[in-house]
């Protein structure tokens, strides 16, 4: 029989004891005493008066099991100054009070009866030792002889003695772990090891506006200890969280330093409007950008309605809860020192030449293309006709020369008779090198009766592995509360930070795309000292110039603050207030310079100046009542009511200049041109919303909740929303019928739950509509530009969820399953109106999409021996959507008389068959594109090919250009039944032909964590993955084609795998063109499976190998423990995807961007282009 | 103590709680939205302004604006492709030929609605917003005028159309999803919208870039003389008419000396304009459907570009062979002096042949391609002078319809009586050869044929299209529109 453990201050005080995560690492009788000063006396006093009122004086916390409550203590009298609270306890149960002992398990007082050893002559004698799993002796570990109250405890090498009956069964008890009982069998020595019982070791979670049991949770909540995230080696919370969270996807799609990561939440819930889930951070809904990860005290995932319900009109796509640290009571006062250094640097590189192999390589390729001799003997990168004066380095080493200092020399492949002399600039590592990273941490954490506490501050400085990627990151982080009366604690949290990035100008493609494909014989300074421009595109320049030329500054400080009152009213009821505030304040600064020393900026010499401020406020006040209640022993109730009150204003206020006259005075005042503009945007949420969860002997479990919202978005009469959820749990495990003993598994919970969440995520002016000034004839006009739509609301989505939570063998192996599906209605569109009003467009609900999926969690202790312990942590996650319905306006006959709805896509010419864009029945986030059949393999072939819409038509053998036809190791692409044909009837390729090539969003995700403990070595190996998910890697074309002018771009060696020769099988890719894209047959420009690649990925995210030094080396200086470690982040992926780019990316960048729509890595405003970075870092952590 | 202090904290939670409802009522101050729009007169009177420049918006597309709706169809008699490249897009041959169809992008009536129903709001609003009197009677005088305008286009070219008097500012109210209303109904309202920008027209003040008391009778003659002349109206629309024209005042006070200073981009709104769109670069309005009647300037010999051909990219439109000989006589056989503004010709081809285009509107001539920024004309008091002629005509006053005739002929030929029969063949003569002759490229030629029942004369193919289309005279409307509104049917006769 298990017992039942009765929590003195209910759920939420061992809450607080777990939370503070101490609890793990505290080791028995190690006593933190504070000094306290206690005047004391309990008459007539049982277990539950006296641990009462004792937490009541000095908040020091007591567990014990349920039957111990009513035994008497008698009468008790404390009276203290400054004494330790060890020795108060040894006072009163060692001398006042018998009958009872004490343990101190970290933060929490464990009573325990004392049993007394009783002899009874005619008994046989037993002895042995009582160990823990792993071997560790247990000390005053109980063995009682069933059905009587004999009993004794082991001593402190956890060896027992008593007389027993030969045929008794001795049952062997201690706090925190489980009952195990063994037959005497006429035995004399039983040893026995005993494991912990998980009921005790409970996680608590938090969940909105409260905490619970994990034994108890009926809805789908994961969650993330601070602990793993303590000293992680990122430089931002979510880069930490990545495969951790079943249901959660962790991307990171902008990879320049300071930048977060993107989430979704089970695929998120809608077509049209944001998918990224709400984050709340201690109360206040804002991001978690600029928090230290060592600051966390845990972050928990809300996935389903019946969790996710409690915060109603935001909540379809699911809410990350963040926890920041708070004090212990009972504590000394702790210092923590942290400090981390070392290197990021590209974890993925292009293969590209250098300017020995691309003039190997190239100039052969330009002789046989067009203009072949003009190109070679030019002034280009591969060509001959360069003058000092030129960009490129290359030509022809006179007779008699001597090679320069630092050039090349080399046989000219095209005319060995010559020498051709050249420079090599390798200007990817110019973009790409190794940086600094270094983060110092400093934390208090103590308290004392009535006080708690918890500080901190850091500093993180990133020097950035991409050109001009460097970010600072400066934090402080304080949390104090005080006991105010009986009852009442007040408490405040202050989060500041302030973050310094210097990214380089935002169109990453000229930028770092075009700065990569300079030819490596690009000088990057002329003899005289000045940059020598980058080439025929004026935005293609080197790394130093843009250093040189561009003052980037984009500065952000975020206050978050908040006080709290918690009024325990009556036993049970609780009433909570909480005000808080969050500002945001933005400071963006640009300056392009216009000449530095002779150089001028060759991309533009307009000195444009530009200063933007943005301020975002959000204020919020929560107040809720809390009841919990145990009545009867079996019947728990836990009800919670509340409101919560949201007030948001954004400003923002832009101003520029261009055409000042000088670069001294680099402010907008200096300048001509002023253009300027400004925003000031408001809006509120007011909610009311309710939790009641009944309890029925930790068996049977059923919790609803309801909120409702009230949003400014919406017009009156929709403005208010209501969210219902419901769930319910069966503990199975609990069940008389069950035997955890002999099967195994000790938790076998099954959950069920159902419910509403809502997506208000619209604009602000969609309700309402705007209206827009202009001019005419002199006077101010004023014209609708945006219809109101009162009748707007919610998109709403419905969420079943399923799942296990199963314990095997004393809980050492967790799963935990769920299925869930989604459905989301009332989807916002913008619907077109009839052309007989003032505008074309108004957005309105329609259409509804499902979103489902599967996720499972296995955490599993393998090994636990003394000095060696191995866990492994595992999850899955698997997300698919449909699209089930989109606006009328869209339908149209399919080609077999159905009726169909497709936004945007193509339509067949020949067929009718229409494809591509967002359809009924199909998946969001689907790339197309061309799809290759084969590599033409001779000019026979090449002649039968299909008209290529798209081809130059360029053959060697005749050396003419004829628009659409082949050469001998061009692509032939699949022709798409029905397409559309030549104007004398034949098949041909054009955009109808096609193909899905693949998705953006994986199906799969998830990751898999090692960890080693040997003694005081701890080595942890953690990989992530994700599966199913492809990448419009446009960039891999960009290095196949040797582009920009006249083949001046460098080549990656991947083109060595091209095709060479008629009947070159093993040819990976088609022919290498010079300039393919202007000249050639355009093999490599178009999105094709050559550049749509499966991004599938498993990422060797976390190494990190730990040392504890042993206390004996401590004690003497003052140092209570210290760690040095090492550790490495991203360090390595295993992905089919080509370069630089991270498997990881390939989806819009900014959080307003469709997390479903394909984006190219070479599109402007995407960073992707740069590598993710590298990092391997150095630790040391000293606690005083 | 310390307990009521709790309780008055959480007291004031829960105040605080039922308290701030009204806090979802937020008002956005960066645009003007529903929540704060239509409040004062400032709302009102700019979103009037509003009206003409949405009406303004519509006339001034490349293949909608009065040209097409109002003169192309006069079909090869007038106007064919240019003389010297022969082409035409399927949309200007479609309108020429009256071949038009549901995709001929010159029967899309979209920006009218935009101007109807920034019209329909304007009178939705400017009663209920406390303003002053003349703010008010400016406000709703202004957008009566322009919604009867707008309609009388929309009923003239479709016949049966959407009446929408109400704006569109939900996809719920019947209005978003209208049905073609009977042209009677159309009609009647048109009549109603004159009678209270009339009422109004003391509020409507002086600016000829909207309406004035003059332009609300020009409507109203205009509209008059239609319902008579092709409505079978009765007699009491020739007694509105003569209201009208009475009202505006018929002589030759109001006529410009010279013709082409009618045109004129450096005399914009001269007394002869009655009622005109702003065309200027100030404002970024610029454009015209004259660039049409401009010539790549490959075409012109170098020092006859812009001095005196127009430039622009290439020709569309061009006088047929026919009208330039008719413009020719004109002025050589009586000294029209119009025909020099009317008709620009000469031998300034590239290889020197005779290059001719239509040489009134000419925009910014000191730029390449001519920057089009001469005002569009909508009414002139020449029109109401003709109107005047034809209004006599249908009274059978023959001797007061040549009074009026001669009024414009004086200016054309300087000579006094010029015409002088005064029977009825030879005023209707006399009243077709002037229209042509006044107004060729301002898109009035069109209307006046048909009020005078001599269009079938000039465009004999349109006769015999009548027999399979009753409605030949009308307009298709676009596929556009119907997909966007499936309650839409076709012009009864188009496809």
């Amino acid at each position: 029989m298990r017992q039942s453990i009765y929590r003195k201050l209910g759920v939420f005080a061992i809450a607080v004891s777990l939370l503070t995560g101490l609890f793990q690492k505290a080791e028995a009788q190690q006593a933190n005493t504070g000094n306290y000063d206690l005047s004391l006396s309990v008459k007539s006093a049982t277990v539950k008066t006296f641990t009462e009122a004792f937490t009541q004086k000095t908040g020091v916390l007591f567990s014990y099991e349920a039957g111990l409550a009513q035994k008497p203590m008698g009468d008790i009298n404390i009276d203290v100054k400054g004494a330790s609270l060890t020795s108060i306890l040894d006072d009163v149960f060692g001398k006042q009070v018998t009958g009872f002992k004490y343990k101190l398990m970290s933060s929490t007082v464990v009573i325990t009866a004392d049993r007394q050893p009783v002899s009874k002559t005619g008994n046989i004698t037993v002895s042995g030792k009582v160990t823990d799993r792993s071997g560790e002796p247990l000390i005053g570990a109980g063995v009682l002889v069933k059905g009587t109250s004999k009993g004794v405890t082991t001593d402190l090498n956890g060896n027992y003695t008593l007389e027993t009956a030969p045929d008794a069964v001795l049952v062997y008890s201690f706090i925190g772990y489980k009952d195990q009982e063994e037959k005497v069998l006429n035995r004399s020595q039983i040893n026995v090891s005993i494991s912990e019982d998980a009921n005790i070791l409970d996680d608590v979670v938090v969940v909105g506006y409260g905490t619970q049991s994990r034994k108890s949770l009926t809805t789908s909540i994961s969650k993330v200890d601070g602990n793993k995230l303590y000293a992680a080696p990122v430089s931002n919370i979510g880069d930490a969280l990545k495969g951790k969270v079943t249901g959660l996807r962790v991307a990171t799609n902008n990879t320049i330093s300071g930048n977060a990561p993107r989430f979704l939440i089970r695929g998120g819930s809608s077509i049209s409007l944001s998918n990224d889930p709400v984050v709340i951070v201690d109360g206040v809904t804002r991001d978690m950008d600029d928090l230290n990860p060592n600051d966390i005290e845990s972050i928990e995932v809300l996935k389903d309605a019946a969790s996710a319900g409690i915060y109603g009109a935001r909540a379809s796509n699911g809410v990350i809860l963040v926890t920041t640290k708070k004090g212990n009571s009972w504590e000394r006062p702790r210092i923590t020192f942290d400090a981390q250094v070392g290197w990021s640097s590209p974890s993925r590189k292009w293969d590209l030449m250098n300017a020995r192999e691309f003039l190997s390589f190239v100039r052969p390729a330009i002789a046989q293309g067009p203009n072949g001799s003009v190109i070679l003997n030019g002034a280009n990168a591969a060509g001959t006709g360069n003058k000092d004066t030129d960009i490129f380095t290359t030509r022809y080493l006179d007779k008699n020369e001597l090679v320069k200092d630092g050039w090349q020399w080399m046989y000219d492949p095209v005319d060995p008779t010559k020498v051709l002399t050249f420079t090599d600039t390798d200007w990817q590592s110019k973009w790409f090198s190794n940086a600094l990273w270094h983060k110092e941490y400093i934390g208090v954490n103590g308290g004392s009766k009535n006080v708690k506490y918890a500080a901190s501050v850091s500093y993180l400085q990133d020097d950035g592995m991409v050109a001009m990627s460097g970010y600072k990151l400066f934090t402080m982080h304080g949390n104090t509360s005080f006991n105010i009366t009986k009852g009442l604690v007040a408490s405040t949290t202050f989060d500041f930070s302030r973050s310094i990035k210097n990214p380089l100008t935002n169109n990453y493609f000229n930028a770092i795309g075009r700065g990569l494909m300079m030819s490596p014989t690009n000088r990057e300074f002329y003899d005289d000292g000045r940059w020598a421009t980058g080439g025929t595109n004026k935005n293609q320049q080197s790394a130093s110039f843009y250093e040189a030329f561009y003052d980037r500054e984009m500065a952000q400080n975020r206050f978050g603050g908040n006080f709290k009152l918690e009024w325990t009213i009556i036993d049970g009821l609780k009433a909570t207030a909480q005000y808080a505030i969050f500002d945001d304040n933005y400071r963006g600064s640009y300056y392009a310079k216009g000449q530095i020393g002779e150089t001028p900026n060759y991309i533009s010499t307009t000195r444009s100046t530009t200063e933007t401020r943005t301020q975002t406020t959000k204020d919020s006040f929560t107040a809720y009542l809390n009841y919990k209640k145990t009545f009867g022993g079996k019947h728990k109730l836990d009800a919670t009511a509340g409101y919560d009150y949201m007030k948001w204003r954004y400003w923002y206020v832009t101003a520029g200049a261009t055409g000042s006259v000088s670069d001294k005075v680099p402010i907008i005042d200096s300048g001509t041109n002023f253009t300027a503009s400004n925003k000031d945007e408001k809006q509120a949420l007011i909610s009311y919303f309710g939790r009641v969860n009944y309890n029925y002997d930790d068996r049977y479990i059923v919790s609803a909740t309801l909120r409702a919202d009230g949003s400014s978005k919406f017009a009156e009469g929709n403005r208010w929303g209501y969210f219902p959820a419901a769930s319910a749990a069966w503990v199975i495990s609990e069940e008389p019928f069950w035997n955890a003993e002999k099967s195994k598994m000790n938790t076998f919970k099954f959950r069920a739950s159902y419910g509403q969440t809502g997506n208000n995520g619209i604009g602000l002016y969609d309700t309402y509509g705007a209206f827009a000034t202009s001019m005419y004839a002199g006077q101010s006009t004023l014209l609708p530009s945006a219809m109101q739509n009162s009748g707007m609301k919610w998109e709403t989505t419905t969420q079943l969820d399923l799942g296990f939570d199963l314990g095997f063998f004393n809980d050492r192996l967790r799963i935990v399953m769920d299925y869930y599906n989604k459905t989301t209605d009332n989807m916002l569109f913008s619907i077109t109106l009839p052309d007989t009003g003032s505008l074309g467009s108004v957005k309105a609900n329609v259409g509804s999409a499902r979103f489902y999926g599967a996720e499972i969690e296995i955490s599993s202790v393998n090994i636990r021996k003394k000095n060696f312990e191995w866990s492994t942590d595992f999850t899955y996650s698997f997300n698919k959507n449909k699209v089930l319905s989109l606006p009328d306006e869209y339908k149209y006959t399919d080609i077999n008389g159905k009726d169909a709805w497709r936004i945007g896509g193509y339509t067949m010419s020949e067929s009718g068959e229409r494809f591509g864009g967002t359809a009924v029945g199909e998946s969001l986030g689907r790339i197309w594109g061309y799809k290759i059949s084969r590599i033409l393999q001779t000019d026979a072939e090449a002649a039968g090919a299909l008209y290529d819409t798209q081809s130059h038509g360029y053959r060697r053998s005749d050396g003419k250009s004829i628009t659409g036809r082949k050469d001998a190791g061009d692509y032939e692409w699949c022709n798409r039944p029905g397409s559309k044909k030549t104007a004398d009837g034949r098949e041909q390729i054009d955009a109808e032909d096609m193909y899905e090539l693949g998705n953006i969003m994986p199906h799969s995700t998830g990751g898999l964590n090692n960890t080693f403990r040997y003694k005081n070595l701890t080595l942890s190996v953690y990989v992530d993955y994700a599966l199913g998910h492809s990448i419009y890697n446009y960039m891999k074309s960009r290095f196949v084609q040797n582009t920009l002018g006249n083949s001046n771009s460098n080549v990656d060696k991947m083109v060595y795998d091209c095709w060479r020769y008629p009947g070159d099988k093993n040819a990976k890719y088609a022919r290498f063109f010079p300039n393919d894209a202007d000249y050639g047959n355009r093999n490599f420009s178009r999105a094709s499976d050559f550049n749509v690649e499966k991004a599938d990925y498993l990422c060797l995210r976390d190494v990190s190998l730990y040392y504890d030094l042993p206390e004996k080396w401590l004690k003497n200086i003052w140092v209570k423990k210290l760690t040095v470690g090492v550790s490495g982040n991203t360090l390595c992926y295993w992905t089919g995807v080509s370069g630089s780019i991270s498997p990881e990316t390939g989806m819009g960048t900014g959080s307003g961007d469709s997390m479903y729509s394909a984006v190219s890595t070479g599109a402007s405003s995407n960073s992707s282009i740069a590598p993710a970075a590298r990092k391997i870092l150095f630790n040391v952590k000293i606690t005083f | 103590m310390k307990h009521i202090n709790i309780y008055k904290i959480f007291l004031l939670t829960a105040f605080a709680a039922v308290s701030c409802n009204g806090d979802l009522d937020i008002v956005q101050d960066n645009k003007l939205s529903a929540s704060n729009m239509w409040k004062n007169s400032t709302d009102v009177i700019q979103s009037t302004h509003g009206i003409y420049e949405r009406m303004r918006a519509n006339f001034v597309q490349n293949d909608i604006n009065v040209f097409y709706w109002g003169e192309a169809r006069v079909g090869d008699f007038m106007w064919g492709p240019s003389l010297e490249s022969r082409v035409q897009d399927n949309n200007m041959i479609s309108v020429r030929t009256s071949t038009m169809s549901s995709s001929t992008s010159s029967a899309g009536w979209s920006k009218l609605y935009t101007a109807i129903d920034q019209a329909n709001a304007v009178l939705k609003y400017a009663p209920k917003v406390t303003m002053t009197d003349s703010e008010r009677s400016f406000a709703i005088g202004q957008a009566a005028f322009a919604r009867a305008y707008c309609y009388f286009w929309a009923a003239r070219l479709w016949g049966d159309v959407p009446l929408n008097l109400m704006p569109i500012e939900s996809t719920t109210q019947p209005e978003t999803y209208p049905e073609r209303a009977p042209k009677a109904n159309v009609y009647e309202q048109i009549g109603k919208d004159i009678e209270t920008a009339l009422e109004n027209s003391a509020g409507l003040g002086t600016n000829k870039y909207f309406a004035t008391a003059d332009a609300v009778n020009m409507l109203k003659a205009e509209y008059a003389l239609w319902m008579y002349s092709t409505q079978d109206g009765g007699d009491s629309y020739l007694t509105l008419a003569q209201d009208a024209l009475n009202a505006i005042g018929i002589s030759s006070t109001n006529l410009m000396n010279n013709y082409t200073d009618i045109f004129s981009r450096t005399n914009k709104v001269n007394k002869e304009v009655v009622f005109a769109l702003l065309n200027d670069q100030k404002e970024g309005l610029t454009g015209g459907y004259y660039i049409y009647y401009y010539y790549p300037s490959n075409l012109i010999a170098a020092s006859y570009r812009n001095s005196p051909v127009p430039i622009s990219s290439t020709q569309w439109w061009s006088y047929s062979q026919n009208f330039i000989d008719i413009l020719e006589k004109s002025k050589s056989d009586n000294g029209d002096i119009r025909v020099d503004c009317n008709l620009g010709i000469g031998e300034y081809g590239a290889s020197g042949q005779t290059i001719s285009w239509p040489n009134k509107f000419l925009g910014d001539m000191s730029k390449q391609p001519v920057v089009l920024d001469c005002d569009l004309l909508y009414y002139r008091y020449a029109l109401a002078v003709m109107m005047d002629a034809e209004l006599k005509y249908y009274k059978k006053d023959y001797a007061g319809a040549l009074k009026s005739l001669n009024l414009i002929a004086k200016r054309a030929y300087g000579k006094d009586n010029f015409y002088t029969e005064a029977n009825r063949d030879a005023v209707l003569s006399a009243l077709v050869n002037e229209y042509f002759l006044e107004f060729p490229a301002e898109g009035v030629i069109w209307w006046a044929l048909i009020r005078l029942d001599k269009i079938w004369d000039y465009n004999p193919e349109l006769k015999a299209m009548q027999q399979t289309n009753k409605n030949i005279l009308l307009w298709p409307i676009t596929a556009s529109a119907r997909n966007k509104n499936h309650k839409l049917t076709q012009t009864e006769g188009w496809n």
